[in-house]
């Protein structure tokens, strides 16, 4: 009998909390082996088994029905999951790893304060030095999305993985879509967030795979967890 | 069936009908070519943000072509001047990213034609215009919706109009979103002042002293931006005049008449090829042509386009479309080759041929 697989960050603040988080199920999740090695056991509920995964890789794992269920956050599941809402229905919002998606220009744009403000800037700016402006940022459909429904055009986006936010200095982008929760490292920077330019609110979510295997065994453990925790058994097919 | 039909009936029938479809064009004069899947991003761009959004860019200086007037264009441009008056025809795959939660498919095929050449140019938007309309008609597809538009025409009103070249310029680039392009008409009608803390005479000065300067977006630009939104205002009758001509919407044959009840004869030279292009339109297609709808706004997102556009629909998805691209050759190579082109949607036209069958 395959066991429910159950997908948590392999590290960090994001799988702490996770872990906590489950407790109030009973259900204890302990790292076997050293700290380093990826490895875990599930207690407290039987025919759970542990996956300890890249926080940005969970999304793919869900889609691809691989782990039954995992924890990640919705910034990621929508950047990089097209029909997300089908193939991986929330279980439950988790109420850590608060992050929302902005859009941040250079605190020195005093006629830049709103979406439409950036529209204007992008046309100039694309006059003025024959090339798009760039707004850095990792996630891509997103901030795309967003920007195209909001009627701002003249953009280019540029692929950033980290320290998005000194792009602007280094001259490789003009403006930042990231992710920020308190806003001090923007603030830090000297950027500031546009009024209408929230594209997201995120939490880290649990997330079930519609695509996985889900045998009456994990159907029954499933049902057993989301009795524990008070929460609806979303549909899984 | 929008998807790809690769094997069985589908299949032959989708081969079948391109086949058909390009030796219609071939025997029209149309010399085929295979002009290359990937060329070099730099050009992207000129198809503006819809294209950009749509284009796989292999992130090594190449993109995955997402429509053929770019790769065309560069395959005419590498014979040189001698070319005489070249018309091609061309089918192929195509690659569009699609938006998350799009199902729209992310390859498909795309046939068409392109005219190269500065001759009789309202001509040559009826022929292409004609060509395609033939094309979808010889296929079997008898009744299918039309809608043209004219982008040379917006620029001729835009440039008859009292404002200042910079609203001008900020106009043009907004006409390829109606919606956009219609707020800030009424938007720049109106001051937006300039904060407090930087008023004055050397507001460029005072970004300096009071904020952190970084990036390469400079002051002067965000000075610019400022003072010309506080001082540099469209007059009320000119947006007036502008949201009139927007929403001019009916028989392409009535469209002089209307655009001169509201300009009278400012813009006479545009309107004397735009009315060319209609007695070829007669010529070729008899007077019914003349019913064929036409939309002010109507410019289908492709930035190139400068001229005639148009588009031929079924159930909202788009069979067949075309339009004229003159300043292209300019923005990629420095040549002036005046061009117009179409194409056609096999998929989509066999789709729509079955449920006009039903």
């Amino acid at each position: 009998m395959t066991a429910l697989k159950l997908g948590l960050p392999s590290k960090g603040r994001l799988q702490q909390d996770a872990i906590n988080w489950f407790s109030k199920a009973d259900i204890t999740v302990a790292r076997t082996g050293s700290d380093r090695e990826y490895a875990g056991q599930v207690t407290g509920l039987d025919g759970i088994e542990l996956v300890l995964l890249s926080a940005s890789e969970i999304p793919r794992e869900l889609a691809a029905g691989r782990i039954h269920l995992g924890v990640t956050g919705e910034d990621l599941i929508q950047e990089k999951l097209a029909d997300w809402a089908q193939i991986t229905p929330a279980v439950a919002h988790m109420g850590f790893g608060f992050a929302d998606l902005i859009v941040a220009v250079p605190d020195s744009w005093a006629d830049v304060t709103t979406l439409r403000d950036l529209d204007d800037a992008a046309a100039q700016f694309h006059a003025n030095h024959g090339h798009r402006l760039r707004i850095a940022t990792k996630y891509h459909n997103l901030v795309r999305g967003f920007l195209s429904t909001q009627g701002v055009a003249d953009f280019e986006i540029v692929d950033s993985q980290g320290a998005t936010e000194g792009t602007i200095k280094n001259q490789t982008a003009e403006a930042i879509a990231d992710i920020t929760s308190s806003g001090a490292t923007l603030t830090a920077n000297h950027l500031r967030i546009l009024t209408d330019g929230e594209i997201l609110k995120s939490q880290a979510t649990l997330f079930a795979a519609r695509n996985a295997h889900w045998s009456d065994a994990n159907r029954a453990t499933f049902a057993t967890l989301c009795g524990r925790l008070d929460l609806p058994v979303p549909a899984l097919t | 069936m929008s998807g790809l039909a690769r094997r069985g009936s589908d299949y032959r029938r989708l081969v079948e009908l391109s086949e058909s479809l390009l030796g219609g064009f071939e025997q029209a004069g149309y010399e085929r070519i295979d002009p290359p899947m990937l060329h070099d991003a730099a050009h992207v761009g000129l198809g503006g943000q819809t294209l950009l959004d749509l284009t796989y860019l292999m992130g090594n200086g190449l993109a995955l072509r997402s429509d053929f007037t770019v790769p065309v264009y560069l395959l005419h441009a590498e014979r040189g001047r001698d070319a005489g008056t070249p018309r091609y025809c061309y089918s192929g795959p195509v690659f569009r990213r699609s938006a998350p939660g799009d199902d729209r498919p992310t390859e498909y095929l795309q046939l068409g034609i392109e005219y190269f050449g500065s001759l009789r140019r309202e001509a040559a938007d009826v022929r292409i215009f004609a060509n395609i309309l033939a094309a979808l008609h010889r296929s079997g597809l008898k009744d299918v919706p039309v809608m043209t538009g004219d982008v040379a025409l917006f620029h001729a009103v835009l440039d008859a109009l009292d404002m200042s070249d910079r609203i001008r310029a900020r106009l043009r680039g907004l006409f390829w979103r109606p919606e956009q392009l219609r707020a800030q008409i009424t938007r720049m009608q109106t001051p937006i002042a300039v904060p407090d803390t930087l008023a004055g005479p050397d507001i460029e000065a005072k970004l300096h002293d009071t904020l952190t300067i970084q990036g390469k977006r400079s002051p002067a630009e965000v000075a610019e931006l400022l003072t010309a939104r506080a001082n540099d205002m469209l007059p009320a009758n000119t947006a007036q005049t502008l949201l009139a001509y927007l929403d001019i919407t009916g028989p392409i044959g009535q469209v002089p008449e209307l655009v001169r009840a509201l300009l009278g004869d400012r813009i006479d030279d545009a309107l004397a090829r735009f009315e060319d292009r209609l007695s070829e339109l007669c010529h070729r297609l008899g007077p019914e042509a003349l019913d064929t709808p036409f939309r002010a706004d109507f410019g289908r997102r492709h930035e190139y386009y400068d001229g005639f556009v148009f588009e031929m629909a079924h159930a909202g998805q788009v069979i067949a479309a075309g339009g004229r691209y003159d300043r292209l050759s300019q923005q990629v190579g420095a040549a002036d080759w005046p061009a117009i082109g179409g194409m056609i949607r096999p998929q989509i036209l066999l789709s729509a041929l079955d449920e006009v069958a039903k």
